[in-house]
């Protein structure tokens, strides 16, 4: 490993294990912390989304609604609407760098925890969401992290990209579904 | 020979295309926020500078969330002095007024941090629950041009934040220059370094400088006319 990869990693290692908060600063939170931390983790797709104004809050907050695939940590129906600040109302916008916006029909893995105000919210900002993707050749379900936790790796005569965090890079989603249940039925 | 030509040229264009594309998917310098579909920045108009913060004065008094020892003004000045400094760019801020205000007001024009504990700006950050936000910066915007019109800070005020890298505490200007950054239409970066790197450890203080790309970011959003950046081809 070269001295770079080096600091890098250890880098990781200290950011992963001291007090690690998000600016849109946040907690790095491993697979586990997200977890425990969440009320509800769910598997689900994007049905719509839209715009609120808060007079409390003096914000504009975007409801989206989700189509529950499946509910591997706490118990909710069908449908689930979460809630973030931002979005547009009219022809003014509000945006809060770091804050996660879904697309509709977009299929998500969200960690979630009851926020004030009857509000569910994502945990750990863009950390608690992920991807889900359809491999073309295998049909598999994968999992993207929506953060952009990447570092470039120079080798000799070319150079990628490779995910800092194992935790979900090419993840499987049942593999995820099945970790999540097992890790809330022992807590 | 044309054909020839045509065809080089057609290589090229697919090399310089996939180039791009590769680049842009993993070596990026420093990511712009952007809006809908056409991606549109998000940036202030130049004629905003220098841009005035207000500073709640809970901040100059001390909050309970804030160490003892701390000087918080010191603190978000020295964060404005990083970004606005820069020789080659034509970000400038002027110099902080205080303010009673303690929350955010949508649309009065009024750039604020705040640190303090109000159930508003508890509500933005995620209410009592250890969410692991320790600040968030509101942008109001046009959505039509882009053009920045508000920014507002809100620090977290269920984390402890101290100037002097106390155990068990965040380093608030460290945290106020990362949300500057946001402030300025930058938007999060990916490697662990960077200014802009979406993390931040307690007791950490390197986020207090800005970064090259973050320099980078401001050079080349906001150049500045007396002092272009001096470009050559290597």
């Amino acid at each position: 490993m070269s001295r770079n990869a080096s600091a890098a990693a250890l880098m990781l290692v200290v950011l992963m294990s001291a007090g690690v908060a998000i600016a849109a600063a946040v907690r790095a939170a491993d697979l586990a912390g997200l977890i425990d931390r969440s009320d509800y983790v769910v598997y689900g797709r994007v049905l719509w989304h839209h715009p609120i104004w808060d007079q409390a809050t003096q914000t504009i907050w975007t409801i989206t609604e989700l189509q529950v695939l499946d509910g591997p940590k706490g118990r909710l129906g069908s449908v689930v609407r979460v809630t973030e600040p931002g979005g547009v109302l009219g022809d003014v916008g509000h945006i809060f760098p770091g804050v996660p916006r879904f697309r509709t029909n977009q299929e998500v893995v969200l960690f979630l925890y009851q926020a004030s105000g009857n509000r569910i919210r994502v945990t750990g900002m863009q950390q608690g969401v992920f991807l889900v993707m359809t491999d073309g050749a295998t049909r598999d379900r994968l999992l993207q992290p929506l953060v952009p936790l990447r570092e470039t790796v120079y080798e000799a005569e070319r150079s990628h990209s490779i995910p800092l965090r194992q935790r979900a890079g090419q993840q499987r989603l049942d593999d995820l579904l099945l970790t999540i249940r097992q890790r809330a039925i022992n807590k | 020979m044309r054909l020839v030509n045509t065809r080089v040229f057609r290589s090229l264009a697919v090399l310089l295309i996939a180039g791009g594309f590769i680049l842009s998917e993993q070596l990026r310098p420093f990511v712009p926020s952007r809006w809908g579909p056409g991606g549109i920045r998000i940036t202030h108009l130049l004629n905003r500078f220098p841009l005035l913060f207000h500073v709640n004065d809970k901040a100059a008094t001390g909050t309970p969330n804030l160490s003892a020892g701390s000087d918080a003004l010191t603190a978000i000045k020295a964060s404005l002095a990083a970004w606005g400094n820069i020789q080659t760019s034509a970000v400038r801020f002027a110099d902080i007024q205080l303010t009673s205000v303690e929350s955010p007001m949508a649309g009065d024009g009024t750039n604020l941090i705040t640190m303090a504990d109000t159930p508003a700006n508890r509500e933005v950050l995620g209410g009592d629950r250890d969410t692991g936000t320790l600040a968030l910066t509101r942008l109001v915007f046009g959505v039509t041009n882009g053009k920045i019109s508000d920014a507002d800070i809100l620090v977290n005020p269920r984390y402890r934040f101290s100037t002097t890298l106390d155990a068990g505490t965040f380093d608030l200007q460290s945290v106020i220059t990362h949300e500057l950054g946001h402030v300025l239409g930058c938007d999060h970066a990916s490697a662990l370094n960077d200014t802009m790197f979406f993390q931040i450890a307690e007791q950490s203080s390197y986020q207090r400088y800005l970064s090259p790309d973050s320099v980078a970011f401001v050079s080349f959003t906001y150049p500045s006319v007396d002092h272009p950046i001096p470009i050559g081809n290597i």
